[in-house]
């Protein structure tokens, strides 16, 4: 048989399979036989072929009978109708001597090694069948010093079998360039920075090199590697919007260490310093352990019964004296969608009121509205993957690196690569660092930079009549109001330099494919849903919204803010965002509950304060919020909760809102919960078995307020 | 390699580039200083840890050059010449020994008993003028023999600039891709060591995709015993640079970037000073003759590691990354320098060229013999009675070459290493065999390389050798791979251990690592290394039985 271009078939050890286009050696035989059906040591999942131990070489001939060569499957692209070997007696022979060169410099004490079981070396030395090493001994490495400066992480170059997986890690994965390797050939050496320690490095601690490296040279204080656990839980971390997946061993039913999946689509293998490290808390022994009471002016100890009596019997008795519109509820955006919507429900139905918020309308608000006028529906369009069919982005008013970690380390990776990228930030973020073009307007002015990018937008002609023919409405007098601006104006009001705006703008309209991200910088100013409003018209002005790779991207400030608001809980939207105060959606909502549900005007957060000030509220229920701490006026929220005749508060620990609280119930925190969020991008993602959740509570607490349950939810 | 990183460096284009920042940064003291890596490091967006790997990796700016002042060379044909320890004790009454460093390969070959002072080199028995040297700051330039066998190409005179570069200014008057076809029909192979047909890579970079492309001169001649393209670069270099200039106008590239050896200074500055002509001639820079075409160029000075020579470690050298082998794919003329396409082509492969576009592909193709077209220049070191530098048509027999040419040996030779440290290990009854051409050597089992003539006389044991040259390659190995970066290291061990005391290498165990090198290597380093050891082993087993068991 002759070598046949078009096939679209190669031979695996003499059997035929189905070639995908591009595809490397070493991923073509995962896909057709398994796994680990080749052993490797510098490959990994979430980086790029690099080609440096070797291990995975297989022989290859270009016809059946023809002469084989020997090449690294791992970076080598399959020659379509090629025949591959994967364990000839050479292939054998060569993985075995090269692990042979590779214990000739490494420690022998696989037995009282953190990763002993898990090692990557160790799997593949076995595997290969190695018995002793024939080289007399030589020089070495086994006596360099181990590095445990640092709070998180640990380093053992002894065990360092440079295979570069860390440095590649710190490098593609989180962009923070803190390792390199030094010197040259046997000699070589990683290193942190100018060769300090972990702990004088500007090491961020993602752990990323960590969790790449094969052995334990470079590990955590967790041992995160280590295969001591009883068992291991797929969870959902809550520290911000981004909503990594998460894997947790657990011993004695406490959490020992997090590792990042590579199987999860937002984080593929990635965490940050506090999904991956903060999670102490869990154990704490700070946390509350049960609820509690006050009685005399003390917090004190009770049982759940006494405490849903309690509350009950509060609940029942402000209800008949001031009527449910003297009850109000905060629901939380780090909760699960079920607790929000229980939430929800139990303010709507059970109480009576639509006195129901959370943060979610808070700090996005603007973004949903403004959303919603200019597409008709306000959530992100785009999910992480899109990143990678983008040409263009703009950020504006958000700082990824620091606030959504691993997002940010994707943008970041976008902005190294030179792709266009426009930072508009007064404060010259990381991103601005890398970005193409940084305007640094003056705080409070997007909406005038926004103008000057449609603007020169308009006078490049650089916009997509097609799309705005076809897909939106009131162009001409848009266009009108947008030309009559002066620039120079703008210029003056923003402190951006007209020539670098006109720039920015160009690159964005001409990019095939651009995308924006906005944070609260955007949404958290006065004119905030104006100015998502303008992102949203610089999107449909050029096209840009629609496909993959193109649209607008709010960054969420929690994990589930998308999911609380979707869930209903805010004042004037039930679940599903239907218009709580329509008769006939009421109708509606009435007939799936099953009961009355009031279609008065409900209370948000900051007239809720107002009311309880004003003697109109009595009873505030908290989930998950610390407001106290987190609202402004803080002497004002104070007094609010001090005014109230009830306050519960459902609280992992004694927080500062806690202090005020007439209950306290215990919250179960996002490892040892099972019901659901909704991410950026919306995906659906499973967390897993639990024991105490706040959903229970509020089936147990609508019995003692005397409300049957529906079927289903 | 990070393509990160190759991105970050090109953002300041070549104009301001890294690794010639830290080379300026090292000048004064042999090693930068931490402000100047710090304001590098801003400057560049790179990693603390980037740019220290980088400085750490080469001989000329990591932290153990400091205060350096004068090199010792400890090439392959000066070890053999044995000039080497009268050098070391001449100069050990002058200098502290923290002051003396080792350079590989001065290019002096011809003479030997080679050294480098303050920017110079010298050769031959100038360290009998040391103090002069030092205190004159004297210059002795080298002697050695320049002739042609057949057709001179490289080797034939050019008039003056002005005139010469008629040839180019009529090249911009076709397409490119007859130009192209020009050189597909001369059937030009790569000098460098691999013969790759230069059409093939400057038709690939001029189908890639994207408006920024580099022309790449490896002028990184590190193999011992070469200095053919030193002699280009100091008598023929616009034949190199108007080379160049063609490469760009046929694949779209704006920027020639020569990547010079340190151990080359005069090459250098004749480099530089024949930029500058071509500057005053208008031949560089924006729309040369009218043309529309544009180009510049830019010389780097390398700071002292082999495999810079190893086309994909220079392209990361230049950008200030570690210079370690990167995997292909993407080859350099899809993503090369900066990520962008790139052809990278020897000093003499680029200065045939102009003959082509001369006298037409065809007259190119019609010297020669085969597949191996043109002519080659080699390099014939000191032992041999008129040691230097001969273009030959490919295929001349090599008895014409070493005696005709080079005129015999000084003294009774075994062996003579052709092609550099990874080249083949030829014993004398052998290479009336042999012409001079790609597949002779190739079919014979040895290597044409870049067709440098190391000399092995009698005296010198081949034990001693073939442990040299373990050694070089555990020096230079980028250590990127685990064969190469542990293999050459255990087999220099091996075979010191069996010349110093009673231990005896394994034999099975010297194949095994032979094998796992030549067959597990990413580069031609590791990989090729085994060739002279085989060699050595098959050829000269009497002499080295006694080291095995
Ligand atoms: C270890 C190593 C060292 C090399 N050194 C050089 C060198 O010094 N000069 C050179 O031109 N090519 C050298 N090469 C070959 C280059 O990688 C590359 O093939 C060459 O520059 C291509 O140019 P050519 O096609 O014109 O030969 C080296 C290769 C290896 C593997
Ligand atoms: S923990 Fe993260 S930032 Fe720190 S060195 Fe490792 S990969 Fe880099
Ligand atoms: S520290 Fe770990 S990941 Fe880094 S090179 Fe060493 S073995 Fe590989
Ligand atoms: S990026 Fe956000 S979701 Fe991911 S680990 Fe960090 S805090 Fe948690
Ligand atoms: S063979 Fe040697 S020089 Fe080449 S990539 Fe491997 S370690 Fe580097
Ligand atoms: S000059 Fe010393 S080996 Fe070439």
């Amino acid at each position: 048989m002759t070598y046949n271009k078009l096939t679209t078939t190669a031979y695996i050890n003499g059997l035929p399979y189905d070639l995908l286009a591009g595809e490397t050696i070493l991923s073509f035989i995962k896909r057709n036989k398994s796994r680990d059906a080749i052993p490797t040591l510098c490959d990994a999942p979430n980086l790029e072929p690099f080609g440096s131990c070797r291990v995975c070489s297989v022989e290859v001939g270009l016809t059946e009978d023809g002469p084989l060569k020997t090449q690294a499957s791992c970076h080598t692209p399959v020659m379509p109708g090629s025949y591959i070997y994967t364990d000839t007696e050479k292939i054998k022979k060569l993985r075995k001597n090269i692990i042979e060169l590779v214990l000739t410099d490494h420690p022998l004490d696989c037995l009282t090694c953190e990763v002993n079981n898990n090692c990557e070396l160790q799997t593949v030395a076995a595997r290969v069948g190695i018995r002793d090493v024939r080289y007399p001994n030589g020089k070495n490495h086994l006596d360099r010093q181990k590095d445990l400066s640092h709070p998180y992480m640990t380093m053992d170059l002894s065990k360092c079998i440079n295979c570069y997986r860390c440095v590649r890690a710190c490098d593609e994965v989180q962009g923070e360039l803190v390792l390199s390797m030094s010197g040259r050939g046997f000699d070589s050496r990683i290193v942190k920075g100018n060769d300090v320690t972990f702990f004088e490095s500007d090491c961020v601690s993602c752990g990323a090199c960590a969790q790449a490296c094969p052995t334990s040279a470079i590990s955590d204080v967790f041992e995160s590697k280590s295969v001591v656990y009883d068992k291991k839980v797929r969870t959902v971390c809550t520290y911000c919007g981004v909503g990594c997946n998460l894997e947790v061993s657990v011993v004695n039913d406490k959490v020992k260490s997090i590792r990042a999946p590579y199987d999860a689509e937002v984080n593929q293998g990635h965490t940050c310093l506090k999904g991956r490290f903060a999670f102490s808390f869990y154990n704490h022994p700070d946390r509350i352990t049960s609820p509690l009471i006050r009685k005399d002016g003390v917090l004190t100890p009770a049982t759940w019964d006494e405490a849903y009596d309690f509350i009950a019997k509060k609940l029942i008795e402000i209800k008949h004296q001031y009527g449910p519109d003297a009850i109000a509820g905060i629901s939380s955006a780090r909760c699960t969608n079920e607790e929000n919507y229980l939430m929800q429900k139990f303010i709507r139905a059970v109480i009576g009121t639509n006195n129901i918020d959370c943060c979610a309308r808070v700090c996005h608000s603007p973004t949903a509205l403004g959303m919603q006028r200019a597409f008709g529906t306000g959530a992100a369009t785009n999910s992480i993957e899109d990143l990678k069919h983008t040409d263009c982005i703009l950020v504006i008013g958000a700082n990824p690196t620091d606030a959504h970690p691993v997002t940010g380390a994707k943008l970041k990776q976008f902005a190294m690569k030179g792709k266009p990228t426009i930072v508009v930030d007064p404060r010259r973020t990381e991103l601005a660092r890398y970005a193409t073009y940084h305007l640094a307007l003056k705080p409070g002015t997007n909406v005038a930079l926004l103008n000057m990018m449609l603007y020169y937008i308009i006078t490049e002609g650089l916009e997509d009549v097609r799309f705005i023919e076809n897909r939106t409405e009131g162009y001409t007098s848009f266009k009108d109001q947008i030309l009559a601006l002066n620039m120079d104006e703008l210029a003056e009001i923003t402190g951006v330099e007209k020539e670098l705006v006109r720039l920015a703008a160009i690159a964005y309209a001409k990019a095939p494919n651009a995308m924006s991200f906005h944070g609260l910088g955007v949404t958290e100013h006065t004119q905030g849903t104006f100015t998502v409003m303008l992102i949203s018209d610089l999107a449909m002005i050029t096209g840009n919204i629609g496909r993959p790779g193109v649209g607008v991207n709010p960054l969420r400030g929690q994990n589930n803010v998308q999911g609380a608001a979707d869930m209903g809980c805010q004042p004037h939207q039930g679940a599903g965002y239907l218009n709580a105060y329509d008769p006939e959606i009421n109708k509606q909502y009435e007939a799936f509950y099953n009961t009355v549900i009031p279609i008065g005007k409900g209370l948000k957060i900051p007239e809720m304060f107002d009311a309880s000030i004003n003697g109109k509220l009595k009873a505030l229920w908290l989930m998950g919020e610390d407001v106290v701490q987190t609202d402004p006026n803080t002497q004002k929220v104070i007094k609010a909760m001090e005014q109230l005749d009830l306050l519960v508060v459902q609280e992992l620990f004694m927080t500062e809102t806690a202090n005020y609280a007439t209950v306290v119930l215990p919250g179960a925190s996002f490892f040892g919960k099972e019901w659901h969020i909704y991410q950026w991008g919306k995906k659906n993602t499973e967390s897993p078995k639990s024991s105490r959740t706040t959903g229970r509570y509020k089936s147990g607490r609508t019995d003692h307020s005397g409300y049957h349950e529906c079927d289903g939810f | 390699m990070s393509k990160n990183l190759s991105h970050l460096s090109g953002r300041q284009g070549l104009e301001n580039n890294l690794f010639d920042q830290l080379g300026i940064a090292a000048r004064s003291s042999g090693t930068p200083d931490a402000e100047a890596l710090d304001k590098l490091q801003h400057e560049f967006l790179f990693g603390k840890a980037n740019i220290y790997g980088t400085v750490s990796f080469y001989d000329f700016l990591k932290e153990e050059n400091k205060g350096k002042r004068i090199f010792i060379c400890n090439g392959s044909s000066c070890m053999t010449a044995d000039t080497q320890d009268n050098v070391k004790n001449k100069i050990s009454k002058e200098f502290e020994p923290s002051e003396i460093g080792e350079m590989c390969c001065l290019g002096r070959c011809h003479e030997n008993g080679s050294f480098h002072y303050e920017g110079r080199n010298y050769s031959g028995n100038s360290i009998d003028h040391l103090s002069a040297i030092i205190s004159e700051h004297k210059f002795i330039s080298d002697q050695y023999t320049t002739e042609s066998y057949g057709t001179p190409i490289v080797t034939v005179p050019y008039p003056d600039a002005a005139e010469y570069y008629q040839l180019f200014l009529e090249c911009l008057k076709k397409s490119p891709d007859d130009l192209l076809s020009e050189l597909k029909i001369s059937g030009l192979r790569g000098r460098g060591g691999a013969g790759f047909p230069i059409a093939f890579k400057l038709g690939a970079c001029r189908e890639s995709p994207g408006d920024t492309k580099f022309i790449v001169c490896n002028a990184d001649e590190g193999d011992p015993g070469a200095y053919s393209d030193r002699y280009i670069m100091e008598h023929r270099p616009h034949a190199l640079l108007m080379g160049m200039l063609i490469a760009g106008y046929i694949t779209g590239a704006e920027w020639g970037v020569l990547y010079i050896r340190a151990e080359y200074p005069e090459s250098i500055s004749i480099i530089a000073d024949a930029v500058t002509q071509l500057e005053l001639l208008k031949l560089t820079g924006k729309n040369i003759g009218g043309s529309g075409f544009n180009f510049n160029f830019k010389i780097i000075k390398a700071q002292g590691a082999y495999i810079c020579g190893e086309e994909t470690a220079l392209l990361s050298s230049i950008e200030g990354q570690r210079p370690e082998v990167r995997v292909r794919p993407p080859f350099p003329t899809q993503q090369g320098l900066f990520n962008k396409p790139t052809v990278v082509n020897n000093v003499e492969t680029l200065s045939c060229i102009p003959f082509v576009m001369q006298k037409g592909g065809q007259s190119f193709a019609d010297i020669g013999k085969g597949k191996s077209t043109g002519t080659k220049l080699v390099s014939l070191d000191g032992y041999f009675n008129r040691p230097g530098v001969y273009e030959v048509d490919m295929g001349t027999p090599m008895a014409v070459v070493f005696n005709d040419l080079g005129g015999g040996f000084k003294e009774p030779v075994k062996a003579i290493h052709i092609g550099g440290p990874l080249g083949g290990l030829v014993p004398l009854h052998k290479m009336t065999e042999l012409t001079l051409d790609f597949e002779s050597f190739s079919q014979n089992g040895f290597l044409l390389g870049h067709a440098s003539f190391v000399c092995i006389p009698d005296s010198f044991p081949i034990v001693e050798y073939i442990k040299h040259l373990f050694k070089f390659t555990a020096h230079e190995s980028c250590g990127k791979c685990f064969p190469c970066r542990l293999g050459s290291t255990r087999g220099y061990e091996m075979l010191e251990k069996a010349t110093t005391t009673d231990y005896k290498i394994d034999m099975t165990l010297m194949t095994d690592l032979l094998e796992t090198l030549e067959i597990g290597s990413l580069c031609a380093l590791g990989g090729g290394l085994p060739l002279p050891v085989k060699n050595a082993l098959q050829y000269f087993s009497d002499e080295l039985k006694m080291y095995f068991k």
